[in-house]
């Protein structure tokens, strides 16, 4: 088991490593180990580099609402994935998956989303 | 005494005016730098006229290029003396840090060389005209200048992020070759180099696929490395896909603090 755990370890790191040879900035903020599904209205869905980026106001479980910032791809590789600068709009409702902030910061890096007519795409 | 200065402030900037007058409708001679070494006056890159038709000989690098990082990873430069220390050192205070690199520098700074050419999610196109090569990155919009119009390397190049590179053409492979960078730019994350390093390219198509371009890159540095490291780097091409903007300051949502630490807001 501790050997298991160590070889874990060992797996972990190697592949921490590329994600630290990120273009703009390390993602060791993020933890890449979890998702979490966020269901809300876009606030701001900005459209420029060095990463696109979305706000999106979320309630949480007492019904307050909480905004999530989420740093996205470079609008160059969403190009590629099938995004425009339309694809979402303030006041859209929107579904999207994340990696969250390591700590409690309402943050992630953006995995998927679905749109309000159910289309589902990824970034 | 107020309208003494008033008029004193009238007369001065009437004397302005004149001075500035004659030196506006007469610009001087031109901006006359000399040629750089290797290239005899009248030669060169800055003379293109007529040679335009010899371009359509180099090889077809059209539309832009994607960084693919694929196959078995290089074992990481072998780095001797202090290098080796400093990167141990860093090494250690990730670990100590949760696996967070503190920055010295901002996001918004770019890498140079030659973290240039292993940029991942950002695109690169190359320009052919004649006497050079121009590479550009869309991250940080980040241009290379690279000389082929025979030139030879500057005598004492002022260190910068790309450095002084010249390069010829072996058929349709461009061997380039680059000094004078910065050595307060990395090597690769987490490690830096001397003045003396020097990296050496081939860059060429894949022999069995026309849209795969091959970087075949080695870094020399005496002082910093035990021996020359090699890489061999993959762009993927996207024929009609254009470079789009990158102006860091419109969304910098990652500063660095006093600290080091990378910010997220």
């Amino acid at each position: 088991m501790r050997m298991k755990k160590r070889i874990l370890a060992a797996v972990l790191a190697l592949v921490a490593v590329p994600k630290m040879a990120d273009a703009h900035h390390s993602y060791a903020m993020f933890d890449m180990t979890k998702q979490v599904d966020l269901k809300g209205k876009v606030a701001q869905f900005k459209w420029t580099n060095p990463h696109a980026w979305l706000t999106v106001e979320v309630k949480d479980a007492t019904g307050a609402p909480v905004t999530w910032n989420v740093e996205m791809n470079s609008p160059n590789n969403l190009m590629l994935l099938g995004w425009k600068r339309s694809t979402l709009k303030p006041g859209d409702d929107v579904t999207i998956t994340v990696h969250p902030l390591k700590g409690d910061k309402a943050g992630g890096s953006f995995m998927s989303a679905t749109l309000a007519n159910g289309t589902k795409i990824n970034g | 005494m107020a309208w003494k200065t008033n008029r004193f402030m009238a007369g001065a900037a009437l004397a302005a005016a004149l001075l500035v007058a004659p030196l506006m409708a007469q610009p001087g001679p031109p901006p006359a730098s000399p040629p750089p070494a290797g290239l005899k006056a009248g030669t060169g890159a800055p003379f293109p006229k007529g040679k335009n038709a010899q371009l359509d000989s180099l090889p077809d690098w059209g539309g832009i290029w994607f960084y693919a990082p694929g196959g078995p990873r290089p074992a990481p430069p072998k780095l001797k003396g202090a290098y080796k220390a400093a990167n141990e050192k860093w090494r250690a205070d990730i670990a100590a840090n949760n696996g967070i690199d503190k920055k010295a520098r901002s996001n918004c700074s770019p890498p140079g060389m030659p973290g240039f050419m292993a940029l991942p999610q950002y695109p690169y196109e190359f320009l052919f005209t004649p006497g050079r090569v121009t590479i550009n990155q869309e991250a940080w919009m980040q241009t290379r200048k690279i000389w082929t119009d025979g030139r030879s390397h500057q005598d004492d190049p002022d260190p910068s992020f790309y450095g002084d590179s010249i390069a010829h053409w072996e058929k349709d492979t461009l061997v380039v070759d680059t000094i004078g960078i910065n050595d307060t730019l990395p090597l690769q994350t987490g490690m830096t180099h001397s003045d003396k390093l020097k990296i050496t390219e081939r860059i060429h198509l894949s022999p069995t696929d026309s849209n795969l371009l091959i970087n075949e890159i080695t870094l020399d540095d005496p002082e910093a490395l035990e021996e020359p490291w090699r890489a061999s780097y993959t762009y993927r091409r996207d024929r009609y896909g254009v470079l789009l903007e990158f102006q860091c300051s419109e969304n910098d949502r990652n500063p660095i603090d006093s600290q080091g630490n990378t910010l997220f807001h």
